[in-house]
């Protein structure tokens, strides 16, 4: 039983894993939210702390993990990919982390007009990122992951024309300095970003259900 | 003399167990799911229960293919049964002592003239024939039902490893214990051939027994990476499931042909038995690696690869006759 219990754990810390990247998300939607309304303030930094303490934790469990796989000698024909879609989901979380220290820099103004949109597009992005991670936990389970898979592309898309329309409307609608809106731009593309490396995984996990289908 | 053709024997047993832990592990090795030290020590411990507890049941029909006169004729046999085996694992091509041994057997008969009793030959080949049939049928339903039920009772993906595992070991422990079974019987067999104590004086079969199985686990050490890596990835890349499967299907279809207890089953139940030969393991396995292959419409196997096999099943006890014949020859100038 020994043995079961060692898979067990392995398991427990790559849901674990997994869990701090869609709660990390939830995480980034509060403090952008924040930002919204107060700009940088003590309650977005301090979420913006959590988000790097849980981007720490994850960095050692990816790391506990990839040396489990190997000490143990566990799923040799697939390990490779495996941790090849651990780390392809770490990036999902350094790059929560990386926006919202861009943000905590750079300190951009936004505009009222865009932020309702902004936030729908957040909240989307997080949702497509949420709906990956659902998707690894049930490929990890043996489960069918078609539904889920389809769902990261019909999100991405989604994020692609609120972030199509936010920049047109940064652009086009709003008298902005050229400064600013490039700034903006660059901002809005950094968070559109998400969405399409979630769906660049949502690929190699596709490609990893069907390698590995018995 | 004797000393001679114990050592002989031993080679003989070496190469055996250097080829033919590919036979018993050799997809679990190389898709990586058992280690290589750890796969010898089972296979090691499994061939000698094997082969003290139901070695005996092949032997006759051994005996009756060659009646061996000196040790140096077993020398001989054995020696050019060991040769042609070694050149195999150095090809990286899976073979058999069986079938090594009875090509130097009728080598040997060729050469002294004597009778051959060929029904026998040809029941042993038509057994390897049907060995093979049996193993890729048993593995083409095995994992066909597998892939059913997997489908609507997933199994998560560690959890399915280690079940994997397990089996892999349970499995490959059960096929040593058959190959000790089956194959032990074919090296022993020429020493039943001629009086133990006339000949061996002080050293009795068991004892012979434990000489060859001592041989063919210290020969599982030495086991060639290049059959393991023909079996394991270049014929058909076989995944752990899969590797699981050729396995239970070669273990399945050696315990027809190995065990009595079987046998006597079916023939109170009035049903066809199998005849209790010497079947060469790595055709077994080939053919339940094909029967896998298959569940895939054959894509996949590499056919090359199968054919270089195929032929060297063909030339193998050829081979090892004509050497036979070679070295009694020598022997005669």
């Amino acid at each position: 039983m020994e043995l079961f219990k060692k898979t067990k754990l392995l398991e427990t810390k790559i849901n674990t894993f997994l869990n701090n990247i869609t709660h990390c998300g939830e995480l980034l939607t509060l403090a952008l939210q924040c930002y919204f309304k107060k700009e940088i303030c003590p309650e977005f930094m301090h979420l913006r702390e959590k988000v790097s303490g849980l981007e720490a934790e994850n960095d050692s469990l990816r790391r506990e993990v990839e040396n489990q796989l190997y000490a143990q000698l566990l799923l040799p024909d697939m390990r490779s990919d495996i941790l090849r879609l651990i780390e392809g989901c770490d990036k999902i979380i350094n790059k929560y982390e990386t926006d919202l220290i861009l943000i905590s820099i750079e300190q951009p103004k936004i505009p009222k007009e865009i932020q309702k949109a902004l936030s729908h597009m957040i909240i989307t992005n997080v949702q497509c990122v949420s709906t990956l991670m659902d998707s690894v936990k049930a490929a990890m389970a043996g489960k069918s992951i078609t539904e889920n898979i389809h769902s990261v592309s019909i999100l991405e898309h989604q994020v692609d024309l609120q972030a199509m329309d936010l920049k047109k409307c940064v652009f086009q609608e709003l008298k902005l300095p050229l400064a600013r809106q490039l700034q903006l731009k660059e901002f809005i593309y950094s968070l559109e970003k998400i969405s399409d490396m979630a769906e660049d995984m949502a690929d190699v996990l596709s490609v990893f259900v069907v390698k590995h289908a018995i | 003399m004797t000393e001679i053709a114990l050592i002989g024997i031993m080679i003989l047993g070496w190469s055996l167990g250097r080829n033919n832990l590919s036979n018993l592990f050799g997809t679990a090795i190389g898709t990586g799911m058992v280690r290589l030290k750890s796969a010898a020590m089972l296979a090691f411990v499994f061939i000698f229960m094997g082969a003290f507890l139901s070695g005996s049941a092949t032997t006759s029909s051994v005996l009756a293919l060659g009646d061996l006169r000196t040790p140096l004729d077993i020398i001989t046999v054995m020696i050019s049964a060991a040769i042609v085996l070694e050149l195999l694992s150095r090809c990286g091509i899976p073979a058999s002592i069986v079938q090594t041994i009875m090509g130097a057997l009728i080598g040997w008969n060729f050469f002294y003239r004597a009778k051959i009793d060929w029904e026998l030959v040809l029941q042993m080949i038509a057994a390897w024939f049907w060995a093979p049939l049996i193993a890729a049928v048993m593995a083409f339903i095995l994992m066909r039902k597998i892939r059913k039920v997997l489908f609507h009772h997933p199994i998560p993906l560690f959890l399915r490893d280690r079940l994997i595992r397990i089996g892999l070991i349970l499995v490959g422990i059960w096929a040593a214990y058959t190959l000790g079974a089956n194959n032990t019987g074919v090296m022993t067999g020429p020493f039943f051939s001629i009086s133990a104590e006339t000949i061996f004086g002080t050293f009795f079969v068991p004892v012979v027994t434990f000489l060859i199985c001592l041989a063919i686990g210290i020969g599982c050490f030495w086991a060639d990476k290049k059959v393991i890596t023909t079996v394991g990835r270049k014929l058909f890349p076989l995944s752990p499931t899969e590797a699981l499967v050729v396995m239970l299907g070669t273990a399945l279809s050696m315990t027809c042909f190995s065990m009595q207890f079987l046998r006597n089953v079916l023939m109170d139940c009035h049903l066809p038995t199998f005849p209790l030969v010497p079947i060469p393991v790595s055709n077994v396995m080939i053919g339940a690696i094909c029967g896998i292959s298959l569940t895939k419409g054959g894509n996949g196997l590499r056919w090359s690869v199968l054919g270089r096999i195929l032929v060297s099943w063909l030339l193998v006890p050829i081979m090892a006759g004509f050497i036979c014949c070679l070295f009694l020859w020598i022997r005669g100038i």
